[in-house]
């Protein structure tokens, strides 16, 4: 905002008279007559007898009171100048060159968020919809109702395990405490890592004797034919049974040079009728009469 | 693509508006033919170093296109290919990354090649992934009227986002430079990896314009004191502080570039180039409008940072004061992807002295040769003076995609 000049800044100066323009005439001449000062009214006086023989003095002199008077009105005009008044239009031949002011407001240097710095110097353009974290300005909850909703979320973890882990505590009758104990505590816990995503049970052993294996997979299948026997005979209607789903397989990788169709082996392609059949393709039985043939 | 049966040339006289008549001819498959270039120039008649550097450009991320100058480059034929974007084997190097040396007689900014091919990339059929490297490579502002390239990443970039394609679009100035002596050349280096291709831009309406809320910026030096930086930032805020609390400018002091020199006794020696600094501003708006503004030093130097912070502060102004959805960098962007959108009314405001100027006007006229549809403008309306145009898509998109 560029705004004019206050001329009171260019008179200002009365002590040090070097810092005057020097290309201003002199004001000082009718400003100094007032003084009744026998000092100044000599110093006038010769002043003029001077200017008379020689140009005029390139500043006023100093004259205590007097200039005191003027920067004081001039102060008053510096808020709002409108223009040049009569006096220092009579004062000064020349008009000062504008003077440009430009207004800004000191601004306070706001810290940059580091984050922020490299979300946008970075080489991705910035995003439009950026959710800008601003401190939540709501009413702050109070320290009793914060402790109210701590309180209540520890009950809901505490009910949500008791629902999921209430199984182990039938088996373990031994102790009254919600909190399961010994072996069961390790159930509970491996329940847990469980729901919080981990890959498979502790307790699974993952290698053993395949007739091992082949044991406990028959003798699961038993119990469950067995359940599912008895819950047919007391009438009871238990579950869908779910199809065991396996692998699906697919084609077989096949090595690079296997035949297409066949198996090589021992130096000969050997097709079963199957693939004699896929190789033959369908035939057509003339058993109709050979209309719907195509 | 290049049979007998493509349409006819159309013919364009002149060389301004160059670089939108060859994107709209890409874009469209219309061949141009364009006569008369700086015809009546004593000097330099003819295409100019960075229009050659363009066309080249042009032909490396395309497949099929013919470019035919004559003896003088006052004449230029155009047919255009496909756009194929940075294939590696076809012109890019084994990653995918197509370098295009500028020369360095070059004038204008790297933002002067940056938008056209934003404009085509999303069109592409694969990604496009172009480093701008070489002795004429201007990341500033510069004297010729091209953005900086953070005002192209900052403040170009997002508008695509509007039309849906916002995925892996990035801009790396690895190296920055002010234009160098007489304007001529600059040692960055700038890599746009475009990677979201898509059939057709979404259909947007832009009509409110919102109230800015937040004013970003980059202040650059580049060779010489971070000092200037912080001059620039504090005059720019000066004067923006008290309209927009909220703003920020950040500051970017690099080393000046080198480019080779090589000397009587040292052919191996360098030279420091393309020295300066400047300032690019953003404003967003609470509707995700963005206004831009962008001031670097002039070639000759003699300019206080004082005097660039408070200048680019009043362009920014200026920019808002325009109005719209979008400031006048953005709008031959904005107005092209409605243009090549689906087959739907498309509606942007855009602010009257915006839409009046000659670059819009031309661009509209020349919409209209290359058969895309006209404008219908109206009165926003609601106290605003400015002016909701609205186009209907051309609804033919990314030919590239559709055939794969």
């Amino acid at each position: 905002m560029p705004s004019l000049a206050p001329l009171g800044k260019r008179k200002r100066p009365t002590e040090a008279p070097k810092s005057a323009p020097a290309t201003k005439p002199a004001p000082g001449t009718k400003a100094a007559e007032p003084e009744s000062d026998g000092d100044s009214d000599l110093q006038a006086i010769f002043k003029r007898a001077f200017e008379a023989k020689f140009a005029p003095l390139p500043f006023a002199p100093a004259a205590d009171e007097g200039n005191h008077e003027s920067a004081e009105e001039e102060d008053e005009d510096e808020d709002e100048w409108t223009g040049f008044d009569s006096e220092s239009e009579s004062e000064s031949e020349s008009v000062p060159a504008p003077v440009v002011v430009v207004h800004s407001t000191p601004s306070r240097a706001l810290e940059i968020d580091k984050s922020e710095l490299k979300a946008f110097l970075s080489s991705k353009p910035p995003t439009a919809a950026k959710p800008t974290p601003f401190p939540s300005s709501g009413p702050k909850p109070t320290p009793a109702e914060d402790e109210d909703s701590a309180a209540n979320l520890k009950n809901d973890v505490a009910l949500q395990r008791l629902l999921s882990e209430s199984h182990l505590l039938s088996a373990d009758r031994t102790s009254g405490a919600l909190d399961p104990t010994g072996k069961n505590r390790h159930k509970a816990l491996d329940l847990r890592l469980q729901a919080l995503g981990a890959k498979g049970s502790l307790f699974k052993q993952e290698k053993m004797p395949m007739a091992h294996r082949k044991g406990i997979v028959r003798k699961g299948a038993e119990r469950e034919t067995k359940r599912r026997k008895e819950a047919k005979e007391a009438g009871i209607v238990l579950e869908v049974a779910q199809k065991a789903k396996g692998k699906s397989v697919g084609r077989r990788e096949r090595a690079v040079d296997a035949p297409a169709v066949g198996r090589f082996r021992g130096g000969t392609l050997v097709l079963n009728s199957r693939d004699v059949a896929s190789i033959e393709g369908p035939k057509f039985k003339s058993k109709g009469k050979g209309k719907r043939r195509r | 693509m290049a049979d007998t049966s493509s349409p006819p040339a159309l013919h364009f006289t002149g060389h301004r508006h160059l670089v939108e008549r060859l994107v709209l001819s890409t874009l469209t498959g219309r061949p141009i033919r364009v006569t008369k270039i700086r015809s009546s120039s004593v000097t330099d008649p003819g295409l100019a170093p960075y229009e050659v550097s363009f066309l080249r450009l042009l032909e490396a991320v395309t497949n099929g296109s013919q470019i035919e100058f004559s003896y003088t480059g006052t004449a230029l034929a155009y047919r255009p290919g496909l756009i194929t974007g940075s294939a590696a084997g076809h012109g890019a190097s084994i990653d995918g990354v197509l370098r295009h040396e500028i020369p360095a007689s070059c004038t204008r900014g790297v933002s002067y090649f940056l938008l056209p091919l934003c404009l085509l990339a999303p069109f592409s059929k694969s990604p496009v992934n172009v480093l701008f490297t070489g002795p004429g490579v201007i990341t500033s502002a510069t004297p010729t009227g091209d953005v900086s390239v953070d005002t192209v990443r900052t403040a170009i970039l997002p508008i695509y986002e509007q039309f849906g394609i916002m995925n892996k679009l990035e801009i790396r100035t690895t190296q920055r430079s002010n234009p160098g002596p007489g304007g001529k050349g600059g040692t960055g280096e700038v890599q746009l990896i475009f990677g979201h291709q898509v059939r057709l831009p979404k259909t947007v309406h832009l009509l409110n314009p919102g109230r800015v809320k937040s004013i970003r910026g980059v202040a650059y030096a580049t060779g010489v004191s971070g000092a200037n930086n912080a001059r620039m930032i504090e005059a720019a805020r000066g004067v923006l502080n008290p309209f927009v609390p909220d703003t920020r400018i950040f500051s970017e002091n690099t080393a000046a570039g080198f480019v080779p020199a090589p000397e009587r006794n040292n052919a191996a020696a360098k030279r420091k180039m393309g020295v300066g600094f400047g300032l690019s501003l953003v404003a967003e708006t609470s509707t995700g409008v963005r206004f831009s503004a962008d001031v670097a030093v002039p070639v000759e130097g003699g300019v206080p940072p004082e005097d660039i912070g408070r200048k680019c502060a009043f362009q920014l102004l200026e920019a808002v004061e325009k109005g719209g959805c979008v400031d006048v960098v953005a709008a031959f962007t904005a107005l092209t992807l409605m243009a090549m959108g689906s087959e739907d009314v498309g509606r942007i405001q855009i602010g009257r002295d915006v839409l009046g100027s000659e670059d819009i006007v031309q661009l509209a006229r020349d919409f209209k040769t290359f058969g895309l549809s006209g404008w219908g403008l109206r009165d926003a309306g609601e106290g605003s003076e400015d002016i909701i145009v609205s186009i209907v898509g051309r609804g033919v998109g990314n030919v590239g995609r559709k055939v794969a």
